[in-house]
């Protein structure tokens, strides 16, 4: 394989990268110096140098913990909920058969839905006197007792999750689908052959050779529910008691609200190195594996 | 038999989870289909008993909402036109050539998928008046056409990379330079890769609401997402209207998806994820 | 290849015409902004940001009667009415405030009045203009007070508010309680009575736990969050008339008897309608959504309970401000314009209670049978403290209250913690 060297390369390569650089990094930059800052949304020409006060002021405010815990649980809820039910529906999906086409389209019309009318339509549903406490309560007589999903942070959290996966399965199942293509299938004929039952075939020959892709997909999740935001602001706005707050919500009451910009910026970076360092310790261990 | 069996419970599973997956989308057409008395009644009923397009109507003729709608389609379309030009030069550049300072640009560019765009909303707003494009269309797209290079650069990338570089060396034997290997061969080859790119960009660019309403004061240039946003009042909202306006607000990007989606799963395999 | 190119060609003509469309917008605008902002004797576009929603009749009233009527009058003054939502509006004008993107006119929540005034943004208007004080004559005293920030109006009011008792007097009734609650005590009694006879419901219902909430039973209990001069909370938000009002609110919530501010909750306003919260304290904006939404319920209003210092509610509303640099002449001749009694009666019409004192007296006002519960309100009605930090407070007080409400820390020690925080601000 042959690789061309020269100015050619940066022909193709810097316009692109300038236009990314000039309005996606110059400002990251601008934050990292507004970070070391006391800057606020009620004077934006005025800045105050204040050395690391503003990354002290995150790390021993307790919401920030909470937020940090509540995103560990999003994502635990969430990721593996969008792999395993995105996973088995590509797989039920993924060679042409009765209806499957209408069904791919069902399972991915939620991630053109928007974030704001989704969160708006659970909220709708999960209130005490929504659709879902009246088929519990008053049709399938399990309880009763009003369920509040919503006040609870637990359950709270639940139901964002639930959101966060309902919304997610059309896209891992679109990019598994993908990746099943490519899986031969005169393996699975042979597998067949040998007696060898669904179960067996999916643990023994689909999931290894679909191995890079269900890296690619956990990495992308691990990194969207970093970035949960809309959902828990028009569901709970972090309430009650900031139990629900997330990195984002976090972020943007502090500069929206308290007008804290300095604050906001630090908390970005240091929501950044976290991801980052996230990341490199699954490349790590992909690689290990 | 028990394969046929099984055959009834994998469809009995996949309608239910259909069902669940498209029930919000029918909740809101059915809110949006009552008159306003009935939106909060209980116990709920699912279907409405009385039925109006009034709503429709409303969120339709209330403000200028073809205008919006027209500023929508305007700013995705153009943003669409550079977001494909940056990143499958870039995609291409990071496909077929060594140069100094690849492995840490690309690093970087990868960085970009985990910024949420919120973060940057302040910074941006300063440069963007700096350079003059405050309350123009253009400080839109340039905006929402920067954030969605990160991810379009590694989907076009993994499709160029599966071409084979044969390719590359007859293009060379024919004299061919590399503007000819990117322009006649290698785009039109990865076609199918320009859709899902399409699909991924569509919704995020086509419902961005802070950084619209952070720097468009003219009305004349407003996206959709600000008009549905003014339907909600501070004391009460009127959600029969929101829902409707969402609903028409939503209709061209499951148009689109509805029109591509042939090519859709195609366009994904290939290698194009296998990064 | 040529079907190929043929496209090609197709998608870039595609691009040129969508660039020149969006680039020959980008022109119309900029030609705009200039010429309006030189010649002041031509035509003057004034930019008025507003947050009546969309759809609502203050929009229609303002879009296809007042404006048009205003440019009629005004021969060579165009007015553009640019409508945000009321939360964005704020951070807009925040966000504008420091390049100088702002409206020439604004219709401001009267608590950001001190806000913007700070940042040097609001035009002193009796300053300014010799016939101010005759306009203000004309308009209510205690919205006026609203506009003005140490010794100068910075605002005029445009509309007012404020909250009365709501009660649905069937499930009142019910209870055994023939009349709404006149006191404090008779109110907490209701609440026990709506308890007993109905189980799932809840006797009142708040919706949020902000100044705009509890500062009505703090101030008709004789408590305070400030003190009068606005320096410190020390002795006011944790004072025994304070503490002693919360713990009572506190215990009607543990008794189930309060909801209405938790994530999951029946919307306060339908939910009283629907019969979830027997009582509310709400503005006249729920008569309208009512009116329109319920239009079964029979709406039951009456005066804030008294406490032992009287029933003494929030004052709400908005004023307008004017940040215009080069127009400020025609800015003020719209302000006028809105305060004006034919304006105001317009208005009036769709809910929005004038300030305006002969507009007060019109008979079409008069006609409105529900503003009389809260044209009697509104005489003992107290504005929220005018300190420019008051957002922040409001966020302080609503973090603490929740933290009171939701656990069971001591009361006297979370208000405590919250009066160091409001001292913090305030001396910013």
């Amino acid at each position: 394989m042959r690789k061309k060297n020269g100015v050619a390369g940066y022909l193709f390569f810097l316009p692109g990268f300038l236009f990314f650089a000039v309005f996606i990094l110059y400002p990251l930059v601008r934050n990292l110096i507004y970070s070391f800052y006391d800057f606020r949304l009620s004077d934006l020409n005025h800045l105050e140098f204040i050395g690391f006060d503003n990354y002290v002021n995150v790390f021993t405010d307790s919401v920030f913990w909470v937020s940090l815990k509540n995103i560990v649980i999003y994502g635990l809820i969430s990721v593996p909920g969008q792999m395993i039910i995105g996973f088995f529906v590509a797989y039920a999906l993924h060679r042409n058969g009765f209806g499957t086409k209408t069904f791919r389209v069902l399972y991915f019309l939620p991630v053109i839905t928007s974030w704001v009318v989704a969160s708006l339509i659970f909220k709708f549903v999960f209130t005490d006197q929504g659709y879902l406490n009246y088929f519990i309560m008053d049709k399938l007589h399990f309880t009763d007792t009003t369920i509040s999903w919503l006040s609870d942070p637990n359950k709270a959290l639940l139901v964002v999750g639930f959101l966060g996966i309902w919304k997610g399965i059309g896209w891992v199942m679109v990019i598994y689908m993908a990746a099943l293509q490519g899986v031969p299938v005169d393996q699975y004929e042979a597998a067949s052959l040998d007696g060898c039952n669904t179960w067996n075939k999916i643990r023994y020959i689909t999931l290894p050779a679909i191995r890079s892709t269900t890296f690619f997909i956990q990495m992308m999740l691990i990194i969207g529910a970093f970035n949960v935001f809309t959902s828990i602001y028009l569901i709970t706005d972090g309430g009650p008691l900031h139990q629900t707050e997330v990195m984002l919500t976090r972020m943007y009451q502090k500069a929206f609200t308290e007008y804290d910009l300095g604050y906001a910026s630090a908390l970005s970076y240091v929501f950044a190195i976290i991801i980052a360092i996230l990341t490199f310790i699954q490349f790590r261990l992909n690689k290990e594996d | 038999m028990s394969s046929l069996w099984k055959k009834i419970w994998m469809y009995a599973l996949l309608i239910l989870g259909a069902v669940i997956s498209i029930y919000p989308l029918i909740y809101m057409l059915m809110t949006a289909l009552k008159p306003m008395t009935l939106l909060f009644e209980f116990p709920p009923k699912f279907l409405p008993s009385e039925m109006t397009f009034n709503n429709f109507r409303d969120a339709w003729v209330s403000q200028n909402f073809a205008q919006y709608l027209f500023n929508s389609i305007m700013v995705t379309l153009v943003s669409f036109a550079f977001i494909f030009l940056f990143s499958s030069m870039l995609a291409f550049a990071y496909s077929r050539f060594e140069f100094r300072g690849k492995k840490l640009s690309f690093a970087i560019l990868m960085g970009g998928l985990v910024i949420p765009s919120l973060t940057l909303l302040i910074p941006q707003f300063i440069l963007i008046r700096q350079l003059g494009m405050f309350d123009s269309r253009w400080g839109l797209i340039v905006v929402y056409a920067a954030g969605a290079i990160p991810f379009t650069t590694f989907l076009l990338k993994g499709f160029f990379d599966s071409i084979s570089r044969d390719i590359d060396e007859s293009v060379e034997m024919e004299g061919g330079n590399a503007w000819t290997l990117f322009a006649s061969i290698i785009i039109p080859l990865s076609k199918p890769a320009f859709v899902p790119a399409t699909i991924f960009n569509a919704l995020t660019v086509w419902e961005e609401f802070p950084w619209a309403l952070t720097i468009i004061n003219d009305p004349a240039k407003r996206t959709l997402p600000i008009a549905l946003a003014n339907f909600q009042g501070q004391y009460t909202t009127q959600w029969g209207i929101v829902f409707a306006g969402s609903l028409i607000a939503i209709l061209p990007i499951i148009l689109l998806f509805l029109l591509l989606q042939r090519y859709f799963i195609a366009g994904i395999t290939a290698g194009a994820i296998k990064g | 290849m040529t079907n190929k190119w043929s496209k090609l060609s197709l998608v870039l003509l595609t691009m040129l015409v969508v660039l020149s469309a969006c680039s020959s917008g980008n022109n119309k605008g900029n030609n705009q902004s200039s010429s309006t902002g030189e010649a002041s004797g031509k035509n003057v576009t004034l930019t008025f940001w507003h947050h009546y929603s969309t759809a609502s009749p203050e929009e229609k009233t303002l879009t296809q009667v007042l404006i048009p009527k205003f440019e009629a009058e005004n021969p060579g003054i165009k007015v553009k009415a640019v409508a945000i939502p009321w939360d964005e509006l704020h951070k807009k004008l925040q966000i504008g405030g420091s390049g100088g993107d702002l409206p020439d006119v604004a219709r401001l929540d009267i608590i950001w009045v001190p806000e913007f005034q700070k940042r040097d943004l609001l035009l002193s208007l009796d300053e300014k203009f010799t016939d101010f004080n005759d306009i203000a004559q004309g308009l209510l005293e205690g919205p006026l007070t609203t506009g003005k920030v140490g010794d100068h109006y910075y605002g005029v009011p445009l509309n007012t508010n404020t909250k009365v008792l709501f009660w649905n007097q069937d499930m009142l009734t019910q209870s055994g309680v023939d009349k709404a609650p006149e006191t404090t005590e008779e109110f907490f009694t209701a609440l026990g009575k709506i308890k007993t006879k109905y189980d799932k419901v809840w006797g009142f219902g708040e919706p949020a736990l902000q100044g705009w909430n509890l500062l009505p039973w703090i101030w008709s209990n004789g408590g305070d969050i400030l003190s009068p001069d606005n320096t410190t909370a020390e002795a006011y938000l944790n004072s025994p008339a304070t503490v002693d009002i919360i713990s009572k609110l506190r215990d009607a919530y543990k008794a189930g008897q309060i909801s209405g501010f938790k994530p999951g909750d029946v919307a306060v306003t339908e939910g009283h309608a629907s019969g979830s919260y027997a009582m509310m304290a709400e503005g006249p904006w729920a008569v309208a959504q009512f009116n329109s939404q319920f239009a079964d319920y029979k709406v039951q209003m009456a005066q804030f309970p008294k406490g032992s210092a009287g029933s003494i509610q929030v004052l709400g509303g908005e004023d307008l401000g004017i940040f215009s640099k080069d127009k400020q002449e025609e800015a003020w001749k719209f302000v006028k314009f809105m305060v004006s009694e034919a304006a105001q009666v317009e208005m009036g019409k769709v809910g929005q209670i004038p300030v305006n004192l002969a507009a007060m007296d019109n008979a079409e006002i008069k006609a409105i049978d529900y503003y009389g519960p809260f044209l009697e309100q509104l005489k003992t009605a107290k504005a929220r403290p005018s300190v420019d930090v008051w957002p922040q407070i409001d966020g302080v007080l609503s973090d603490t209250m929740s933290s009171i409400f939701m656990t069971d820390k001591d009361i006297k020690a979370e208000l405590d913690a919250a009066v160091s925080k409001i001292d913090g601000l305030l001396k910013q």
